[in-house]
């Protein structure tokens, strides 16, 4: 049988060539070989006869008409619920990812205690709030470092910034201050780093402002005496902290309802998919 | 009304214009259903169930050869049918050759016992020595050399049948006829002698 020394491609080229679907280009060089080669030849032969044979064979007549009547059509047509079926065929695979789900949202780090990550984010921008809503808190905290300014631009070169404008008489007589917290109108006299000592009986740090109107630095440098701010700073943050730990509640309770979710359609999926297997069972 | 006008109407509802197309393409989709199943009855309900699958789909037919849309609804209703026998075999239906012990799943002795009409006619030899060997046959392959070799269809018709690339389509061809062509050397002096595949005569 010298078909035998034909390749796999031989036979594939052949079969095309018999039909009309070979490309010019292996047509021409097919035609070559087939001029040369008498197993080619031979192997072309076979494939039209066994063609040939195959093209032979009776046609069936069929056995009756399969045109559709209306009752069949009716039944072929699904039920309302049965259109969930393909839905429901996957029932077990969703179960799995669903249950994948929610052992992925309990184990990552961040997920259960869901308020952690957050606090210290909302902390930082209660802070920040804190800032913004007592500008004076801070102008007082930084009140020193004005007068130092003042002071430099007086002489120390710090004031370069300052360009041709000339200190306000205020920061000209203000002295030193090094104490931080130490209220302006209290530093008059050179107070070192003490703080200034709230005089017994020292009237409010409002009523202060308004009874030495010589400290009126306070409009300028928006200076509010430190126990002020330091008040207001405390309230804003223990009202923060306060609703940081009511944030940090709903949190725990938005991951435990989407897991109950999930459970619940993993089991319904479960529980579809167990009735269906048992139905196609039957 | 041509075809075009008939699938309008049937895919608007219209079962009349469907069962028209119906009488159009019967023939051939029971035809390739028989060749695939080698089965009369089970060609029957294949090709029943293929008919009632393309009117409930009617409406994802999206132009194009229509009686590729139809062959494909055969093909893969017969494909169906071939993974349920194969996960239930029936051993009468499927003796192993002795020979080869490949398996027939059509034997001639059975066929033999309740001869059809076609069966008495002049090639009957011709067309069980064709069913035997379409038999011994891949389903993928077989589907293809019936719908090019027996239904005469042209491969891009069968690309889009079979949803493959023509490529595949002229290889599968090439494969089923290569294992065809040995096969039928097996039946030499039963086949007429015009289509006997003896060395001796083509030389």
């Amino acid at each position: 049988m010298k078909q035998q020394q034909l390749t796999n491609n031989d036979w594939q080229l052949l079969s095309e060539y018999l039909d009309g679907q070979i490309s010019p280009r292996d047509k021409a060089s097919l035609e070559k070989r087939l001029q040369t080669q008498v197993e080619l030849r031979e192997g072309l032969e076979e494939l039209r006869q066994t063609r040939m044979i195959l093209r032979s064979a009776t046609k069936q007549r069929v056995p009756r008409n399969f045109t559709l009547t209306p009752n069949m059509v009716e039944k072929a047509r699904p039920k309302p619920w049965l259109r969930f079926v393909p839905v429901l065929n996957f029932a077990s695979a969703a179960a799995a990812l669903a249950l994948v789900v929610v052992m992925v949202y309990g184990l990552l780090p961040g997920a259960v205690p869901a308020s952690a990550p957050a606090a210290p984010a909302a902390t930082e921008a209660a802070s920040l709030m804190a800032q913004e809503a007592a500008p004076a808190a801070d102008a007082s905290a930084e009140a020193p470092d004005i007068i130092m300014w003042g002071g430099g631009a007086y002489g120390l070169g710090g004031g370069g910034d300052m360009g041709g404008i000339s200190p306000p008489p205020m920061m000209q007589a203000a002295p030193v201050i090094k104490d931080l917290n130490t209220p302006p109108e209290a530093a008059a006299p050179e107070m070192g780093i003490l703080e200034a000592p709230p005089a017994a009986g020292q009237p409010a740090p409002e009523n202060r402002i308004a009874q030495n109107p010589l400290e009126g630095s306070e409009p300028i440098l928006g200076v509010v005496p430190p126990e002020e701010a330091r008040a207001e700073n405390q309230r804003q943050l223990a009202q923060q902290a306060v609703e940081t730990a009511r944030e940090a509640q709903p949190a725990e309770r938005n991951w435990v309802v989407p897991a109950v979710v999930l459970g619940a359609v993993a089991l319904a999926a479960a529980l579809s998919s167990y009735i269906l297997r048992r139905k196609a069972a039957v | 009304m041509d075809e075009a006008a008939l699938i309008r109407f049937a895919q608007q509802g219209d079962l009349d214009a469907f069962n028209r197309l119906v009488l159009m393409y019967q023939d051939m989709a029971y035809n390739l259903a028989y060749r695939m199943l080698s089965d009369p009855a089970g060609a029957e309900d294949a090709t029943q169930n293929a008919f009632l699958s393309a009117y409930r789909n009617l409406s994802s037919y999206r132009g194009g050869s229509f009686r590729a849309w139809v062959l494909r609804m055969v093909t893969n209703t017969c494909y169906d049918e071939l993974r349920r026998q194969h996960r239930h075999p029936t051993t009468a239906l499927e003796p192993m050759d002795d020979q080869d012990d490949e398996e027939i799943e059509s034997p001639r002795w059975l066929a033999d016992d309740s001869p059809s009409p076609e069966q008495e006619l002049e090639s009957t030899e011709l067309n069980d020595a064709v069913q035997d060997c379409l038999n011994g046959l891949p389903d993928d392959f077989k589907a293809v050399i019936v719908m090019v070799d027996i239904e005469g269809l042209d491969y891009q018709e069968v690309s889009t049948v079979i949803n493959k690339p023509l490529g595949t389509v002229k290889s599968r061809v090439a494969r089923a006829r290569m294992r065809l062509r040995e096969c039928l050397q097996q039946y030499g002096e039963l086949l007429p002698a015009e289509f006997r595949l003896q060395d001796e005569e083509r030389v």
